[in-house]
């Protein structure tokens, strides 16, 4: 049985965000589009969240002798905040994405209302 | 310290603010501030002429001043050989056109206070002995140019408006490149800091920095060339003048022939030729070559024109060329006669350009083959033009044949074989000014009216007090330089030997 | 230095005096009176103009204390000359819009209070933009200024062309933030830190590898170039600009992107540069690692501000053709970032400083116009200079300075760019940028030639005055003098801006007893 490693961890990120990205870039119904973004944002988290489990560095403490890395109790005692600092960038990311979904969903109902349509190839009112 | 050519440049512009400030309707207020806030240049020209010393080659009149000191940019104002000629020149025509452009109908406030920023930006290109300040000035005049054509021009004025802006601006943004070059790879010995100041920059060694490497100097020559060779206007970049020069009212049309080409080539004498005496060097033949190009083309171009000011204005592109051919040949003689040649021309094309306003104002077109027999209606006015026209191709006794004939001495002095043939094959230029002078002077004054059309001929009127008002001046100092040309050489003289000196110290 | 908590906070002032008027807009909004007409634009000005003056103070108190920077917050958040330069340029454009939305009679009807809260809030993310130096804070600051930008973008809600300048400024903005989210992530996780001084302590000590770095600050680039609207990532710009509400469009075009440049200065030099020598850091920054990046940031640098050049051309409407100058100005703007010296960061803020007064007084006159009843295509500004002289006096000499032509600030920004460029020897880059701001003019004297060249009355008694009320003229007033001035005596500016790069240039890691 293979054992869950950081490589894992970050193939299934990039897949995540290829899916992503070929959402944005392919979808004309602006929900789809905006579905395509947030699996942009969660590729981000599940690589921020990978990293915070495997990636251990006194990076924090500037350059300094501290031997690297170090183990256990000692480790988690020195790295202080640089052990759950990737979780916590990807606790603010999920807040920040849940956001900018309220207020696009938000715009896409107004973009319907005025125009009766969400697809992005309609709303062409201004070119050039 | 002496103020005289801060208060030269900036009292126009203080007659403009006072003229911005007026309330709207007092027309002849604005036409008499603006008067005399042209004027004042002009007397104190006479004390600059009284007190310029002909006997060095030295700055006069020094003025410097920090302006911005963490970029080391001076405010230096001064006058030496080259420079002294133009700005009397300036002051005179400047008030002159002020006449010229009294009955101007719309946007009297407006037209005059551009005026008179205009006339700021040229005393300021004139006097500035600080690259960046030069540059300041040198891109100030564009503005009041392009509105004063635009809004005041005739009936293409937009595209002729906006060409000559663009024009200029990519000449000179090329020039501020350059500019950079120069202050970031001399340093002032003095002071020890990088410098924008014109003397110094000449006196360093300039082989210094990326300067020394191959090719930067030619580029650095080349690009300020280009700059200046628009405003001349050089052949090819001399498209923007017959659009300019047509549309432009009538007295923007002299201050753009009488001064502002000279730009191009006081340009030339000030910053490229010092700046880069080795390139000057290697590059003369290249500029006398061009020279006679534009002598040549542009005489043939203004005998196929039908259009009077279309001509005169190729008739400037044409004598112009001499002014190169002159620096070209890198001999005193040379510079000399360049530099008296923008002086008599001008002067000339000043009363040319006067001469086709007061027939255009009373005819409203200017076409040369719908004319004929004007000399028996308007005999004074026929006079001045045949009087502008001879000085223009060079008649003896008048001021152009001194330029043209130093220009011509200057190249040949210059003795190797390309210039002598350059020389002989540039005398056509001659033939062909006098040529399409003396054919435009028989086909609108001489032989019988225009049978068709007559209509015109009942408004054609002799000239009137004003506009001979603005001629005279002109006339006489056409005679004058004409039959004894020594008090202007005596002015630039000493500073274009010491120039020809130094470039001469620089082999190719 | 280590201070206490207290002291560290007062140089947080402005920001605090942000959030508290911003609470106050908000608590007066849903609870104040029903008849209170012009009040919460007035409560927010006056908010905001408290904070300029302190942005103001503290600048002043950084200076005469020679504290050079504060860091706040576990080293996450820094005071310096640096933030507070930008600060100032967001504070005053800011209070400018503010100012002058108050007049604009549509968002007076759309709601006020939603108008002026998105408005600081933006405000707040900016200045939290020009002091973080820290992954997440730099995250949560941009998104801060994102998030409320999108709504007020599209705060005409019945009006197609800005619901759809919201649509697409959303979309293209989401996606930008997460392809930056996704570099971002691979930042972490390369250094082991979210600290700028972390990553580029890292970076130097050889355990993260610079080429990965390197790659994935190119997808961070993205999300920054979105928000300076840099090629490619500009294709947003002219339809977001054009159909937003035009405070907003002033907004975006000056405060934003002045935002987005210092993050995106800060980031690249903290991280990837460091200044040769402690003692003199205006001077020259060495590059860690591979520097082929300042190669990229020139071609971006002329890609964008030709496709800007080139492309307002055909423009028929003046907020769409800012809109391509603004994009243009962006690459002019990226040129003092390649020459990787304080020189060129000087420049970059001295641009900025006077970018936003000219764009803002270009964009003010646009809402003077379509207030006084004109409207936005360039057409509806035929004659605008004699029907409305000072208007069309202060709308030239913005373009003109746009362009770069002296006397006006436009120019000596130029000239500063231009100098780092020849100074450090990009000579070619010089001529490029030279040549496309010659060819620019063309364009703007396009607005110029309408208002002055064409409609010319006949006679005096013709012109149809168009009247701008004084409101709007003493604003344009304010921005007409330094658009002026600066350009002929800028010397104090020049000091500003080399002091702010100058003094807050070192942004490197820290001893580690200092915070704990």
């Amino acid at each position: 049985m293979p054992v869950a490693n950081l490589e894992w961890f970050l193939l299934i990120g990039a897949f995540l965000f290829a899916t992503g990205v070929f959402t944005i870039l392919t979808r004309k119904n602006a929900v789809s589009v905006l579905m395509g973004v947030e699996l942009v944002l969660n590729s981000a988290n599940i690589n921020l969240v990978a990293f915070s489990r495997f990636v251990r560095s006194p990076a924090t403490l500037g350059p300094t002798s501290i031997e690297f890395p170090l183990q256990g109790e000692a480790a988690h005692h020195v790295y202080g905040a640089a052990w759950i600092g990737g979780n916590v960038f990807a606790a603010f990311v999920i807040i920040l994405a849940a956001a900018e979904a309220a207020v696009a969903l938000a715009i896409i109902l107004g973009i319907y209302r005025n125009l009766g349509d969400v697809d992005v190839d309609e709303v062409t009112a201004m070119k050039g | 310290m002496n103020h005289l050519l801060s208060l030269m440049t900036f009292v126009p512009l203080l007659g403009a603010l006072i003229i911005l400030c007026l309330p709207k309707g007092k027309d002849e207020m604005v036409k008499c501030i603006a008067a005399c806030a042209a004027g004042v240049p002009l007397f104190l020209g006479f004390f600059l002429w009284k007190g310029f010393a002909r006997n060095t080659a030295a700055m006069q009149f020094v003025e410097k001043a920090d302006w911005i000191p963490m970029f080391n940019i001076q405010y230096s104002m001064a006058v030496d050989g080259i420079s002294v000629v133009m700005v009397l020149l300036t002051a005179l025509i400047s008030f002159i056109c002020i006449f010229a452009s009294w009955e101007i109908g719309k946007g009297v406030k407006g037209y005059f206070a551009l005026f008179l920023l205009l006339e700021t930006g040229m005393m300021g290109v004139f006097c500035a002995m600080d690259f960046f300040l030069f540059y300041v000035f040198w891109e100030v005049m564009l503005l009041p140019m392009y509105f004063l054509i635009g809004i005041w021009g005739g009936p293409r004025k937009e595209y002729a408006a906006i060409k000559f802006f663009m024009y200029t601006l990519v000449g000179s943004v090329l020039m501020l490149v350059v500019m950079l070059v120069f202050y970031f790879n001399v340093t002032d010995p003095v002071t020890n800091r990088h410098t924008f100041d014109l003397l110094v920059l000449r006196n360093q060694d300039a082989r210094s920095g990326s300067l020394l490497l191959e090719g930067v100097r030619d580029l650095c020559f080349l690009a300020l060339f280009v700059g200046f060779a628009i405003k001349v206007p050089v052949f090819p970049f001399h498209t923007w003048l017959p659009d300019a020069h047509v549309e432009a009212p009538t007295a923007i049309s002299v201050i753009l022939a009488g001064i502002l080409l000279k730009m191009g080539t006081y340009g030339l004498f000030r910053i490229a030729f010092p700046l880069l005496p080795d390139m000057a060097n290697k590059y003369a033949t290249f500029i006398a070559v061009l020279g006679v190009i534009n002598i040549v083309y542009g005489a043939l171009c203004a005998m196929a024109q039908d259009d009077l000011k279309k001509m005169v204005a190729y008739s400037s592109v044409s004598h112009m060329g001499y002014c190169l051919l002159g620096m070209g040949a890198m001999t005193t003689a040379g510079f000399n006669g360049a530099m008296m040649q923008m002086f008599a021309h001008g002067l000339i094309t000043s009363m040319l350009f006067l001469c086709v306003g007061v027939i255009y104002e009373r005819v409203h077109h200017r076409w040369i083959s719908r004319f004929g027999g004007l000399a028996t209606i308007v005999p004074v006015y026929s006079g001045f033009v045949a009087f502008a026209f001879f000085a223009s191709l060079g008649l003896p006794g008048l001021c152009g044949f001194i330029g043209e004939a130093m220009c011509f001495i200057g190249a040949w002095q210059n003795g190797t074989p390309s210039f002598h043939r350059l020389t002989m094959f540039a005398t056509l230029g001659i033939l062909l000014g006098a040529a399409f002078h003396l054919w435009a002077l028989q086909r609108m004054f001489l032989g019988e009216k225009n049978k068709i059309y007559t209509e015109q001929y009942h408004h054609v009127t002799e000239i009137n007090g004003r506009e001979m008002f603005c001629l005279i001046p002109l006339a006489i100092l056409v005679v004058l330089s004409g039959c004894y040309p020594q008090p202007v050489f005596d002015l630039m003289n000493k500073s274009m030997s010491e120039l020809q000196a130094f470039i001469a110290h620089y082999p190719k | 230095m280590q201070l206490g908590v207290v002291e560290n906070l007062s140089f947080l002032t402005p920001e605090i005096l942000l959030t508290v008027t911003l609470g106050a807009v908000i608590a007066l909004d849903i609870g104040g009176p029903k008849d209170r007409k012009g009040l919460v634009a007035r409560l927010a000005a006056t908010g905001l103009g408290a904070t300029l003056l302190m942005v103001i103070l503290t600048y002043f108190e950084l200076e005469t204390k020679q504290r050079a920077r504060v860091f706040l917050f576990a080293d996450s958040f820094v005071v310096d000359p640096f933030s507070m330069f930008f600060k100032l340029v967001a504070g005053v454009c800011s209070f400018m819009i503010a100012l002058f939305a108050a007049k604009v009679r549509r968002i007076e009807s759309q709601g006020e209070g939603e108008f002026y809260t998105l408005l600081l809030v933006t405000t707040l993310g900016i200045f939290l933009m020009a002091g973080v130096t820290d992954l997440v804070g730099m995250v949560v600051a941009i998104e801060t200024l994102s998030i409320p930008s999108y709504i007020l973008a599209g705060f005409y809600k019945r009006d197609r062309g800005s619901s759809e300048a919201s649509l697409k400024y959303v979309l293209y903005g989401a996606t930008a933030s997460g392809s930056m989210l996704f570099g971002l992530a691979f930042l972490y996780g390369l250094s082991g830190t979210t600290s700028f001084q972390g990553i580029s302590a890292a970076i130097a000590s050889g355990r993260a590898d610079v080429l990965s770095i390197s790659l994935m600050l190119g997808l961070v680039l993205i999300g920054l170039g979105f928000k300076i609207s840099a090629a490619p990532f500009h294709m947003w710009t002219p339809d977001v600009y054009e159909g937003s509400p035009t405070a907003v469009t002033a907004y975006l075009s000056t405060a934003s992107k002045a935002g987005g440049f210092a993050i995106l200065i800060r980031l690249f030099y903290s991280i990837l540069a460091r200044p040769e020598v402690a003692s003199r850091p205006e001077g020259q920054w060495i590059p860690i690692g591979d520097p082929g990046w300042t190669t990229l940031v020139a071609v971006i640098a002329v890609v964008t501000m030709t496709i800007g050049n080139l492309a307002a051309y055909k423009q028929t409407n003046v907020k769409r053709l800012l809109a391509y100058s603004s994009i243009a100005h962006a690459g002019y703007i990226l040129l003092g970032f390649v020459v990787m010296h304080g020189s060129g960061l000087m420049a970059m803020l001295f641009y900025i400083a006077t970018y936003v007064f000219m764009n803002l007084g270009a964009f003010l006159c646009v809402i003077a116009v379509s207030e006084a009843g004109g409207g936005e295509e360039i057409s509806d500004f035929r004659g605008l200079g004699w029907r409305a002289p000072f208007l069309g006096f202060c709308m030239a000499a913005f373009l003109f300075s746009l362009t770069g032509l002296p006397p006006l600030a436009g120019f000596v920004g130029k000239v500063y760019l231009f100098a780092a460029l020849v100074e450090h020897g990009w000579v070619w880059l010089s001529v490029v940028a030279a040549l496309n701001s010659a060819v620019s003019l063309y364009y703007y004297v396009r607005v110029v030639k309408t208002m002055y060249l064409e409609g010319i009355p006949r006679r005096a008694g013709d012109v149809v005055p168009l009247r701008i009320g004084s409101h709007f003229g003493i604003m344009l007033f304010v921005c007409l003098v330094p658009t002026i001035l600066f350009g002929i005596y800028w010397q104090p500016l020049a000091r500003l801006a080399t002091w702010s790069v100058g003094a807050s240039a070192p942004v490197e890691a820290r001893p580690v007893a200092a915070h704990k």
